[in-house]
């Protein structure tokens, strides 16, 4: 299985809690155990004091238990062409959603004038409030703002806000605002704005982004430049959601309609599309493009982070389906880059064409798992099977994860030991959740401890408690008793026969 | 004698229209159960992107998807004649409805029913021209070139067309239905770019689809040379086209009616691979984009449509066969 | 003068290496208004020497010796644009197989329409009231020119094919075993028809049939066709009653008569030959109980025995049929 790291690690929740148990899609592969439940509950609600130790604390029940096994995270081989550079280098790759960085730094030696992006598929939505893929949030990311962003260590930084502050408890977050932030109509960006859009979130429909986590807050309040956001719980994250996951909107725009107007996504109506991000909506023809261009009064150059307005004066994405066919475009300069990494065969086709540059060496936010389906058992055999601890071990004892690269992609990736790896989070990585080493001869001790024999000799190891069944009969054996006895028969029927007529 | 053939024309069509509203109720019910039973959610793919699972919940919820199966039939159901196919789950929020008929309905329409139209009319002169010249240079030519273009892989044939002519000469667009990014002057300018940029797929599908209808047609042709009014026809000492187009075509043109009707889903479903390959935004990308997302929604919006277009195009065409071939009689 | 005027007719068909000599050396003419009746086995060659007159010979036939004449015109010279200007104007055909003559999605009426506008220089609606006119004479209800093939019966569209082959006023008519499709009473409605017409518009006919009956009951001449030859020719008193060439005599025997004495019915024994390779000679000879050294060599001239009575045999004349050696 793969799934994609957001800059924050709150994923040990979705899959390992068994809040998560679900018999549909998705997420059938979590544990069921409440030792672990409490740990990652106890993670979620850290206070920034103790949020290492909770950490690490996942990590080890992770070892232990074995939800899943990490493998690896494919590194982020992304096709550019070669005119472009200083493109931020951040974990997942130089296009994700929480690197808008690459969008302000970037540069190109010959013209600046537009980067058009190509998408393998469209925008599903424009309304940044309901993104449902990673396509819409990087549009989104484009044209509005929010209040913090990622420096290349995953740490928080300023952004839209020009400071945070999180009370000792963790119950508390302080966001000062930016001055002189404007929208793009020209309007200035009030604290008022901001406090509008935390609200605007939670009292959205249920399946606004992160609205279960805006269902926390009790209050908020403004007092000059600082939002005030008080909640009813400690939540590790919620800076990294409020302040990275949240948009922040124009409280003029956006208060006379519900969170899930139909004119949020339209793009014949640009006024619906304001936002404060580097660049601002120009046109869009849904299945063929989406323009923006550059937003000349953006806050940038005020903060010290960005220090300057974005280089390129507008972005287009392009939709284009096919990999040849993105290929080609970038080759002949209709498109500069692409949404997603290119795989496979494609990477030696990108290292081939004299036009473009593969980045390479650069980890992915993409991390492949091996999941289990824990939630079921072979009948006859409960607790037995991927439900068995032992079992789970012994495959993580067994798993080649240099292999699986070299297999899956081409040498393309990195090997992942814990469940909060150390390429992507190196704060809260801890080496003591580092799983089992690469030993084949413990994972068959182990299995051979644990009783699963292979009984009958045909390379797959048994049950436990699984013995021979008995031989099957010996068919020629019986042939012969049967002929025997058939004779007999036909003679002593014989006898009776002269007998009777005797 | 008329009179009782008008009598049980109207018996047939009766009996028709009935078989069509049934096969049509089964269908709808099968589209419905097909995406049940298929394994795979489509909250699975709403959440592979760094979804939490609160929202997952929160959309299934939304879309009905916590509901007994048997609810969600009832609502499927009375919802469709309220022309409500529900909304898209990858285009958030929008109507099954737009999804499928705002732009890409169009395109696809016009994409497909141009090249359908170019193959016929191409296979339709060239089928009755190779077998009025059967075995002759003409004949063997045509019949060449078009088995091999019917053979053609569609994608591969695609993908050297992108390759030599978008790429290598730059006379034809790689993606998409027109130029992006661009505002286009006048209306003018938009057909004119919106057909440039069709160039690409028109050809590839027009040579995929011309093999097939070639054939079908030159056999038949060929079949009706055989046949003794023909000879009649040329004794009678009719111009030689008169006895092509007049004779030998109306005859032949009738298993094309049935070719035709065959062909209609595809021109509303598309040529996925051909839309895939040149970004061409229509039901067949949307398809197979639906697909991948396990949108069903919209999956059963477009197979819902196909099948109607399937049943009522086949219900057409047997009505149409009442008036080209008079020999048929119910 | 003669209508229809054949000399030394050579049709062959061509199958790969082979040729097949269908019509080999036939020779004969047809008077105005006469029926003149070509008889002979299935496969003798009647047809294609129809075909040959209409030159609608299939793509591997060729008419490759003789001449044809239709009103002292040879047709075996025209060009294929000529020719077709000539059809159905000075020669036009009852089929064989009335049932497939017509095309069937296409009206009767406007099939026969159809060849009167090309034909003739009318415009559709005196077309429509000629074909209505047509087809009372034939027999037929006017207003059913609107109908399709199929809604006619055998005998029905047997009429319509007549009427079609009236169309363009021609002055011969060449029927193709006419009524061999239909069953005995309809068949003397028809042939009764189609002598009928003849007579009011003195049309010169050739009849075409297997069956000597037929033949014997319309023809004013008749000629016997054998393996592609003609083998006699004269009045249908003459060949019938007084037969010169064997074949003649023999074929004669193997029809039932109705009126005369019953009788054993003979048959000729052998088959027909193979026309890739004919026998040398007479082609008859290998069936022939007469046959002397000298039929096996040389052909025998087609000469005229007595007025008006033509024969292809060494022996014509010479032969006592009653007694077979």
């Amino acid at each position: 299985m793969s799934h994609g790291y957001s800059p924050f690690p709150d994923h040990p929740y979705d899959r390992m809690h068994s809040d998560n148990i679900v018999y549909y899609g998705g997420n059938p592969y979590v544990l069921n155990n409440a030792t672990v439940d409490a740990l990652i509950e106890d993670y979620l609600s850290a206070s920034p004091a103790e949020l290492a130790e909770a950490a690490r604390l996942v990590q080890v029940a992770a070892k232990y238990n074995i939800p899943y096994i990490p493998l690896f995270l494919s590194d982020d081989t992304h096709a550019i062409r070669s005119e472009w550079t200083n493109y931020t280098i951040k974990p997942g790759g130089i296009f994700t959603t929480f690197n808008p960085q690459t969008v302000v730094f970037m540069t190109s030696s010959v013209d600046n004038s537009l980067f058009v992006m190509a998408y393998s598929s469209d925008i599903g939505e424009m309304n940044p409030l309901f993104w449902r893929s990673e396509r819409s949030h990087w549009y989104n990311m484009l044209v509005y703002d929010t209040l913090l962003s990622f420096d290349n260590e995953s740490n928080l930084i300023p952004w839209l806000a020009e400071d945070y502050a999180i009370s000792a408890d963790g119950t508390q977050i302080n966001f000062t605002l930016r001055t002189g932030a404007q929208w793009h109509d020209g309007l200035p960006v009030r604290p008022e704005d901001v406090e509008f859009s935390i609200n605007y979130y939670k009292n959205g429909p249920s399946d606004v982004n992160d609205w279960p986590t805006f269902q926390h807050i009790t209050s908020t309040s403004v007092d000059g430049q600082v939002i005030t956001i008080n909640m009813d719980q400690t939540m590790a994250f919620a800076p990294h959601i409020f302040g990275t996951q949240m948009y922040v909107l124009p409280e003029h725009v956006r208060d006379d309609a519900p969170q899930n107007d139909a004119r949020w996504d339209d793009p014949t109506n640009g006024t619906a599309h304001t936002g404060s991000g580097p660049y601002e909506f120009d046109s869009r023809d849904p299945d063929e493009f989406t323009l923006v261009t550059k937003f000349a009064n953006w806050w940038g150059p005020t903060n010290p982070y960005v220090g300057q307005l974005p280089n390129i004066d507008a972005f287009r994405i392009d939709v284009v389906i096919g990999q040849d066919a993105r290929i080609l475009a970038m080759r002949a300069g209709d498109a500069d880059s692409e949404r997603y990494e290119v795989f496979g065969a494609y990477v030696n086709v990108v290292l081939n064409a004299p036009e473009l540059t593969l980045v390479t060496g650069l980890a992915s936010q993409w991390d492949y798992v091996l999941g289990f389906h824990l939630n079921v058992t072979e009948p006859g055999f409960p607790g037995l099977g991927i439900s068995d601890f032992r079992v789970r071990k012994a495959m993580s004892h067994a798993i080649d994860r240099a292999q699986l690269v070299n297999i899956g992609r081409l040498g393309h990736g990195r090997e992942t030991h814990s469940i909060i790896p150390e390429t992507f989070y190196a704060s809260l990585y801890h080496p003591d959740g580092d799983f089992w080493e690469h030993n084949t001869t413990i994972a068959n001790n182990i299995l051979d401890a644990a009783g699963y024999l292979d009984v009958d000799g045909d390379g797959v190891r048994e049950y436990p408690g699984v013995v021979l069944p008995p031989p099957p009969p010996n068919l020629i054996l019986i042939g012969i008793a049967g002929a025997v006895a058939l004779i007999i028969g036909i003679v002593i029927s014989y006898f009776i026969f002269r007998m009777r007529k005797g | 004698m008329s009179e009782k053939k008008a009598v049980g024309t109207r018996q047939y069509i009766a009996t028709r229209i009935v078989q069509t509203i049934v096969v049509w109720f089964g269908i709808i019910t099968l589209n419905f159960f097909i995406f049940r039973i298929m394994p795979g959610d489509p909250r699975g793919t709403l959440i592979a992107e760094h979804m939490p699972p609160e929202v997952v919940q929160a959309i299934a919820l939304r879309f009905g998807l916590d509901q007994p199966i048997a609810i969600q039939f009832v609502l499927y159901i009375v919802n469709l004649f309220r022309g409500d196919l529900g909304e898209s789950f990858s285009h958030y929020g929008q109507p099954v409805i737009e999804t499928i008929f705002a732009f890409r309905f169009w395109n696809t329409v016009i994409l497909m029913g141009t090249s359908i139209l170019i193959a016929l009319i191409v296979a339709i002169i060239m089928g009755v021209i190779a077998a009025s010249r059967r075995d002759k240079v003409i004949d063997v030519g045509s019949t060449t070139v078009f088995l091999v273009t019917y053979s053609m892989p569609v994608f591969w044939l695609g993908l050297m067309i992108l390759y030599y002519f978008g790429f290598i000469l730059r006379v034809i667009p790689l993606a998409g239905t027109i130029t992006r990014g661009i505002v286009h002057v006048n209306i003018f300018h938009y057909i004119a770019d919106y057909l440039w940029h069709m160039t690409g797929p028109l050809v590839v599908l027009t040579l995929s689809f011309i093999g097939g209808f070639y054939l079908i047609m030159r056999d038949s042709v060929l079949d009706v040379f055989t046949q003794d009014y023909i000879l009649a026809a040329r004794a009678k000492g009719l111009k030689e086209r008169a006895i092509l187009y007049g004779h030998a075509m109306r005859n032949a043109m009738l298993p094309m009616v049935s070719v035709i009707a065959v062909n209609m889903p595809f021109l509303i479903s598309g040529a996925t691979i051909t839309e895939t390959v040149f970004s061409w935004s229509g039901l067949g990308l949307l398809t197979y984009n639906s697909d991948v997302a396990n949108d069903w929604p919209v999956l059963q919006g477009i197979f819902l449509f196909l099948a109607t277009v399937a049943v009522l195009s086949n219900f057409v065409a047997d009505i149409l066969y009442l008036y080209l071939d008079p020999r048929i009689r119910y | 003068m003669s209508v229809l005027r054949i000399e030394d007719l050579c049709t062959h068909y061509f199958l790969g290496e082979d040729q097949v000599q269908a019509v080999d050396n036939v020779t004969f003419d047809i008077a105005e208004s006469e029926i003149f009746g070509l008889a002979g086995e299935s496969g003798c060659g009647k047809t294609t020497a129809a075909y040959s007159i209409m030159r609608i010979l299939p793509e591997n036939g060729a008419i490759v010796n003789g001449r044809i004449f239709l009103d002292d015109e040879d047709v075996v010279v025209k060009t294929e644009e000529e020719m077709r200007q000539l059809r159905w104007r000075k020669v036009s055909i009852v089929f064989q197989y009335a049932m497939n003559a017509f095309n069937p999605v296409l009206r009767i009426g406007n099939q026969i329409v159809e060849v009167m506008l090309e034909k003739q220089s009318i415009d559709k609606e005196e077309a429509t009231k000629k074909a209505k006119e047509l087809f009372d004479e034939v027999g037929l209800e006017p207003e059913r020119i609107r109908d399709y093939p199929h809604e006619f019966s055998g005998g029905m569209r047997q009429r319509a094919i007549i009427a079609q082959a009236l169309a363009a006023e021609p002055r011969l008519i060449i029927a193709d075993e006419p009524v061999t499709a239909l069953d005995v009473i309809v068949q003397n409605k028809i042939l009764g028809l189609l002598k009928s017409l003849q007579k009011k518009y003195q049309l010169a006919v050739l009849l075409i049939t297997h069956d000597l009956s037929v033949v014997a009951e319309n023809s004013d001449r008749v000629g016997i066709m054998y393996a592609g030859n003609l083998v006699e020719v004269g009045t249908t008193v003459n060949v019938f009653k007084e037969s010169l060439h064997p074949y003649t005599y023999k074929l004669i025997g193997a029809f039932p008569s109705v009126k005369g004495p019953k009788r054993r019915l003979e048959f000729i024994p052998g088959t027909p030959p193979d026309l890739i390779r004919p026998p040398s000679g007479c082609r008859f000879h290998p069936r022939c109980p007469w046959a002397q050294d000298i039929c096996n060599l040389e052909v025998p001239e087609y000469r005229e025995y007595e007025k008006n009575h033509w024969v292809a045999c060494h022996f014509a004349g010479e032969i006592n049929f009653e007694v077979e050696p």
